[in-house]
């Protein structure tokens, strides 16, 4: 078979690629660009305040209870600890008022006054928060090139020895000295000379990187997918410090800088010990400890939410503080959900803070335990949310004009969304998200109209390409292709197929000039009469 | 040896770009790798780290990168070249109506056309693809930079170059095309360009080539078809 052949076979789909490419880049713009002129347009010019609703004592008893720090004391004691600012001749002050949780108040005085009770204190905690999204961001391919982990080795200040690069597709990291030479492989078997030696990384999660205490060079804790390891490239080590074997490790928390991230990080000693706090995808907690080392597994309940409680690993004593609540942690796109919202954001729902004590074991042995009753939030609609409505119908009205597929493709996107909404994304994901919902905080539910609308494209096509058709192939693929693309596959199917049509002098009908007979009486087209100058042509 | 003739002529009539186009990129592209020369030098975060000083893990992705400057205007001048040199080959023809000329001679249409594809090819290569990797050698020097490129951003380079090829075919697919200029005839440029943007926004290197390839095929197809069969 010959190129040009090829091509024939080829340039007509390639031809309705670009033409349906274009229309459906077009109606994405204008998906975007529509309900945001609405927006623009229905901005009032005076935004009026709600005035508050009317709370009973029991609602602001109920509400100052759910607004106050819950503080405990050494002995497990719980005060509840309430701020309240307000305006005094042009001065603002603030009111700190302590009670305990009889609702009987024990001190009350401003800011700057000193109170009597010495509560217990949290150290600060950071996560590893250079995760595998931030390496995938990292080596995007932009103009300005993708960039790549580089890891100097410092040993003594304004000396710099090398680098190690880390390769994100073979996971491991290659030496270089200051000539450019390598020097090395590290991965998980540690430091090698050759390639060959190295035993990759697993998946890379997370990292962080902080100073050595006796030189500048960095030290990494790197997180795969199963295991956590300390990297120091000046003394040439990779230490693995923990194995979860068949599980995976879903956290890392640092408390009290295992490794320290800046100048005012250094631990206080004399209070608390350096403490790593590991949770597994399945629940599991484990809590290691420094000076002395100590390894604990957590016997925490298996419903427990990780992110909903903080350790405080004393000299003498590991205290535990947990706080829960009815329905679990709010949902970051709760709009969404609007069951859960109904019943968990909008209606009173109880709140809990517990204190445990931790014993050498990890066995927890509860302290004390303190209850109450959120009221909920009122829901009220502001003048914003009349506007942010009409630019969702807005954007609802105009999606009814996007493919089909697109409103299948939002459904099972959402779906994820639901079942999973801490899974993140890739970029090629997340651009095809956005060009299937420009304004992704509006769930498309014009299906029906969407498929109506449709519905009468294709009955469009059908009455313009029913004359014009050459093979009926062809003519299904276009009406199945409009169906399924809507008013950029029309438009598409017009640009390439809309061609002049004329009376057929045999039965009357209109058809199209792209075939030699007509489509409905099958006569072929009439021969021009020849003229006197036609020298060329044979007569008949 | 017709082929080489026409490549030949078409090479020489874009050998007044190319020169333009290579001088200015060699010009503005050294006096940026020659700023972050100096700015390396002189801002080395790391030559003043001290012992427990605080290190943002951040700080070991976003050091400064050597040709990044660069990129923006290999990207930008290898858009103009691809889109230039397909006007300078297609649209000169219409514009003085010699297409019947050049078609009415003892060579075949393909041969013409594969002769204009292969000078547009040889001008990016010899215009911006040697200086880009000329200047990779350059700054890959050890002891010129801390952190010398690694080989994915010479890779990355020819890609930005390549994308000059995408363009390159999205214009010319809309200037043989017969079609009317306020219809779907501009729309293979549009196609290009988001294209274009569509590499840029990966992490994989194979998952650019394999978009890139695509957009070649169908865009090819399109010119080639349109071309030998249309009427001049």
């Amino acid at each position: 078979m010959k190129f040009t052949d090829v091509t024939k076979y080829i340039s007509p789909p390639a031809r309705t690629v670009i033409i349906a490419a274009v229309f459906l880049a077009a109606l994405v713009i204008v998906q975007f660009i529509i309900p945001g002129v609405v927006l623009i347009l229905s901005l009032p010019e005076v935004q009026v305040p709600l005035p508050e609703p009317e709370l009973t004592e029991a609602e602001k008893q109920q509400q100052r209870i759910a607004k106050a720090r819950k503080k405990f004391l050494p002995d497990g004691t719980i005060h509840l600890i309430t701020t309240i600012y307000e305006e005094v001749d042009g001065e603002y002050k603030t009111e700190i008022q302590i009670w305990d949780v009889n609702n009987t108040l024990l001190w009350s005085g401003t800011d700057t006054d000193e109170h009597p009770f010495e509560y217990l204190s949290w150290p600060s905690w950071s996560q590893m928060y250079f995760d595998a999204g931030d390496m995938k961001s990292a080596q995007t391919i932009t103009p300005m090139f993708s960039q790549v982990l580089m890891v100097p080795v410092i040993p003594s200040v304004g000396q710099i020895a090398g680098y190690w690069r880390y390769e994100p597709r073979k996971r491991y990291f290659v030496g270089f000295n200051s000539r450019g030479e390598k020097i090395g492989y590290a991965g998980a078997n540690g430091i090698r000379e050759f390639k060959n030696q190295v035993e990759p990384f697993g998946q890379f999660k997370t990292m962080t990187a902080g100073p050595g205490q006796d030189s500048p060079s960095p030290i990494l804790l790197w997180q795969t997918r199963h295991r956590l390891y300390k990297i120091d490239f000046l003394k040439r080590t990779v230490q693995l410090i923990f194995d979860a074997k068949e599980k995976q490790i879903a956290k890392v928390l640092s408390y009290h800088f295992w490794v320290p991230q800046s100048d005012r990080d250094q631990p206080d000693i004399a209070t608390y010990r350096p403490a790593m706090h590991i949770v597994t995808k399945d629940q599991a907690n484990y809590l290691f400890v420094r000076d002395p080392n100590e390894q604990l597994t957590l016997k925490t309940p298996p419903n427990w939410n990780p992110d909903s409680f903080s350790i405080a690993p004393g000299t003498d004593r590991i205290l535990l503080r947990y706080r829960d609540k009815e329905g679990g942690v709010p949902l970051s796109d709760f709009k969404f959900h609007p069951e859960w919202t109904e019943k968990y954001w909008y209606s009173p729902y109880t709140e809990w803070v517990e204190l445990y004590e931790v014993d050498r074991t990890g066995e927890l042995e509860l302290v004390n335990r303190f209850e109450w009753v959120n009221p909920g939030r009122k829901k009220m609609v502001s003048s914003w949310d009349k506007i942010e409505n009409r630019r969702k119908r807005a954007a609802r009205y105009v999606a009814a004009l996007a493919p089909p597929i697109f409103n299948l493709a939002w459904e099972a996107h959402y779906r994820q969304v639901v079942a999973d909404r801490r899974r993140s994304r890739g970029i090629n994901e997340s651009a095809i998200i956005l060009l299937i919902n420009p304004w992704r905080d509006v769930h498309l539910t014009s299906t029906p109209l969407n498929l109506a609308l449709s519905l009468l494209m294709v009955a469009a096509a059908f009455a313009h390409g029913w004359a014009r058709r050459t093979s009926w192939a062809k003519f299904i693929f276009w009406l199945v292709f409009v169906g399924l693309f809507n008013v950029a596959a029309l438009l598409s199917y017009l640009a390439l197929n809309h061609t002049a049509v004329i009376k057929c002098p045999a039965c009357g009908k209109r058809r199209g000039l792209e075939r030699v007979d007509c489509a409905r009486c099958g006569t072929e087209l009439p021969l021009p009469q020849p003229r006197k100058v036609d020298l060329i042509l044979q007569a008949g | 040896m017709r082929f080489i003739a026409l490549v030949r002529r078409e090479f020489q009539e874009a050998l007044g770009a190319l020169i333009v186009v290579t001088f200015l990129f060699v010009l503005i592209s050294g006096v940026i790798v020659q700023r972050q020369i100096r700015y390396a030098q002189i801002h080395n975060r790391w030559m003043d780290q001290e012992p427990g000083e605080s290190i943002y893990s951040r700080h070991l992705i976003g050091h400064p990168k050597p040709l990044g400057g660069v990129g923006p205007v290999l990207l930008l001048a290898s858009i103009i070249l691809g889109s230039g040199l397909a006007g300078q080959q297609f649209w000169e023809h219409e514009k003085r109506k010699t297409w019947a000329f050049m078609i009415h001679r003892s060579v075949r249409r393909r041969t013409i056309l594969l002769a204009k594809f292969s000078a547009a090819a040889l001008t990016l290569i010899v215009c911006l693809g040697l200086p880009w990797t000329l200047l990779y050698l350059l700054v890959s020097k050890p002891g010129l930079f801390l952190y010398p490129p690694p080989l994915r951003t010479l890779i990355e380079g020819w890609m930005l170059v390549i994308l000059g090829m995408v363009l390159y075919f999205g214009t010319t697919a809309a200037l043989v095309n017969t079609r009317k200029k306020y219809t779907t005839r501009f729309f293979a440029i549009a196609f290009a360009a988001g294209v274009c943007i569509l590499p840029l926004i990966q992490t994989s290197l194979t998952v650019c080539f394999a978009i890139i390839a695509v957009a070649l095929v169908i865009l090819l197809s399109d010119i080639v078809d349109t071309f030998l069969n249309r009427e001049f």
